[in-house]
């Protein structure tokens, strides 16, 4: 069975990959935001994106997303340039943003009018997620919280099955019980044919489900190493005091400092907090660390 | 070429109902309106005419609303793309451009001219049953048939093809923008026209030579043939292009 699963997982690795080669972009009388950017994103995990306010994680989404063209570079989807925006390419994206409004319909009725766009949509999979966010009946959508037309919209994009759902700050708007709720949905729906880029500055939301981190800062992705590859080659702690080991990065907290050690010293969870932190200030450190194992 | 690339009349038609379905209530609000509006003043004027029922006003008065409208509803008809926290969703809709395209100018054209020709008529019915009944006068119904409407309903889908272009390319108040936009060519075409025409038939524009020259009007003719012919057959087609890469094109 787990060979059967491997060889499916490779399949779709071969299909489904977004690449980025070389992306310059700049909007309109403004300094370059990115330049000759490069980023592989495959099918089968979940990435974090993260980058200061600013950063360009939006951006990046919504070049991906074909919402932006590169001034340069280009963009690719399984080979197939996203920026034509034709219907193949479409077909495999879905975009959740931070902000959006939706038209002044019933959630059955959105569904019944946008849903036979995306050939694999899945209805039973659309009233599973529904029923986990608690999200019962069929109102206007207009009459909806903020958090709530969140929840139907990722709901909904969860149900396209689309292979890539790029999702901006999702857990933006939503409360306490629904942040777990989408951790948890999120569990369920993740397959070896899809990748999830999940856009975030709220680390700490999502830090148990992603499994790539990819950072963003000043217009380059300063950061792009799985959670696996993290783990295996740094640690991190929190130490009141000194300590003899080797430390990469700290920084001060109430009580102590929080510390990122160079090699697999303790078995530690990763910190994405301090992780973040210390690619920000210090990348060539932490990514020599990785690299040089 | 991916299958799924290729044009598909069952995704235009899917962008098509997605659309009435969610325009719909504005649609009726509008033509309800128009109804009402012109009942309310063929009532008016059949009072100030001592009750005498003028047929032939509802029909001019239903053509100028019918066009007017017509433009204004074209304008509109990518507000969705306009709108910067909703155009997302629409250019991601897994639709080709081209389909995206046929679909909304099917609505704001074809559409729009079977609908309000269809509602011009029920107008004609509900004015005509209170003028019955108010003023004791004949039942009349405009006929959609009457060459006069169908070569308004002609003229009105050559014109709306420039509006259609402007509810792309520009993001807010495209009516209004457009209108401008045609005024300034108009403007600078006839300031062209009049130069080349004093240069070559040392006139002021091509009217004044129809009368001078009456003898020789066979160039004038066929200058006139050939802007009544490109007035018919490339209008559309070239808004409609320019349209389409221009959809193809636009960002959020």
């Amino acid at each position: 069975m787990q060979c059967i699963k491997t060889i499916i997982h490779q399949y779709y690795k071969q299909i489904i990959m977004i690449q980025l080669q070389d992306v310059t972009f700049a909007y309109r009388r403004k300094p370059k935001l990115f330049k000759n950017l490069n980023l592989n994103l495959e099918c089968g995990k979940i990435y974090g994106l993260f980058g200061v306010n600013g950063a360009g994680k939006t951006t990046l989404l919504k070049q991906i997303g074909g919402l932006l063209k590169p001034s340069e570079g280009v963009i690719t989807l399984n080979g197939l340039n996203v920026a034509t925006r034709d219907a193949q390419v479409l077909s495999y994206l879905f975009l959740v943003p931070e902000e959006f409004e939706l038209p002044a319909v019933r959630c059955s009725q959105f569904v019944r009018f946008n849903a036979p766009f995306y050939p694999n949509f899945d209805l039973e999979m659309y009233n599973r997620c529904m029923l986990e966010f608690e999200m019962e009946g069929d109102d206007n959508l207009n009459a909806l919280s903020f958090g709530q037309k969140k929840k139907f919209f990722i709901s909904f994009g969860l149900a396209t099955q689309t292979p890539i759902l790029l999702m901006d700050e999702p857990t933006n708007g939503l409360d306490i019980p629904s942040k777990s709720q989408f951790r948890k949905i999120i569990a369920q729906v993740v397959t070896p044919e899809r990748c999830f880029v999940i856009s975030t500055h709220q680390v700490r939301d999502l830090a148990a489900m992603i499994d790539h981190v990819v950072v963003v800062d000043r217009g380059n992705i300063v950061f792009d190493f799985s959670l696996y590859d993290i783990a295996q080659n740094l640690s991190f702690g929190h130490v009141v005091g000194t300590t003899d080991k080797e430390v990469i990065y700290s920084e001060e907290t109430l009580t102590g400092h929080n510390v990122v050690y160079k090699g697999n010293q303790q078995e530690s969870k990763v910190d994405l907090e301090t992780l973040f932190n210390a690619v920000i200030k210090a990348p060539e450190l932490v990514n020599d660390a990785i690299k040089n194992r | 070429m991916s299958t799924m690339n290729k044009f598909s009349f069952r995704r235009t038609t899917l962008l098509m109902g997605r659309y009435m379905a969610l325009n719909f209530k504005h649609y009726a609000v509008i033509f309800s309106t128009m109804c009402g509006v012109l009942v309310g003043i063929s009532l008016l004027k059949t009072w100030s005419n001592g009750g005498a029922y003028d047929t032939d006003s509802l029909l001019q008065m239903g053509k100028l609303f019918i066009f007017l409208m017509g433009l204004i509803i074209t304008s509109t008809i990518f507000k969705e793309l306009g709108a910067k926290t909703r155009g997302w969703f629409y250019m991601m809709l897994p639709a080709n451009p081209l389909e995206k395209l046929l679909a909304n100018w099917l609505i704001s054209s074809v559409v729009y001219a079977v609908v309000a020709s269809v509602v011009l008529v029920l107008t004609s019915m509900v004015n005509s049953l209170f003028i019955s009944l108010i003023f004791n006068e004949a039942f009349y119904i405009v006929n959609p048939f009457r060459m006069e409407f169908l070569k308004l309903l002609l003229h009105f889908c050559i014109i709306q093809s420039v509006f259609f272009l402007g509810a792309i390319y520009f993001e807010k108040n495209n009516f209004f923008k457009t209108l401008l936009a045609i005024v300034v060519f108009n403007m600078g075409l006839m300031v062209i026209i009049g130069i080349v025409a004093k240069f070559i038939l040392n006139s002021w524009g091509l009217t004044d030579v129809r009368v001078k020259q009456s003898g020789n009007t066979d160039s004038l003719e066929l200058i006139l043939l050939a802007i009544r012919i490109g007035y018919y057959s490339l209008i559309v087609p070239f808004f409609l292009t320019v349209s389409y890469f221009r959809l193809k094109e636009r960002e959020v």
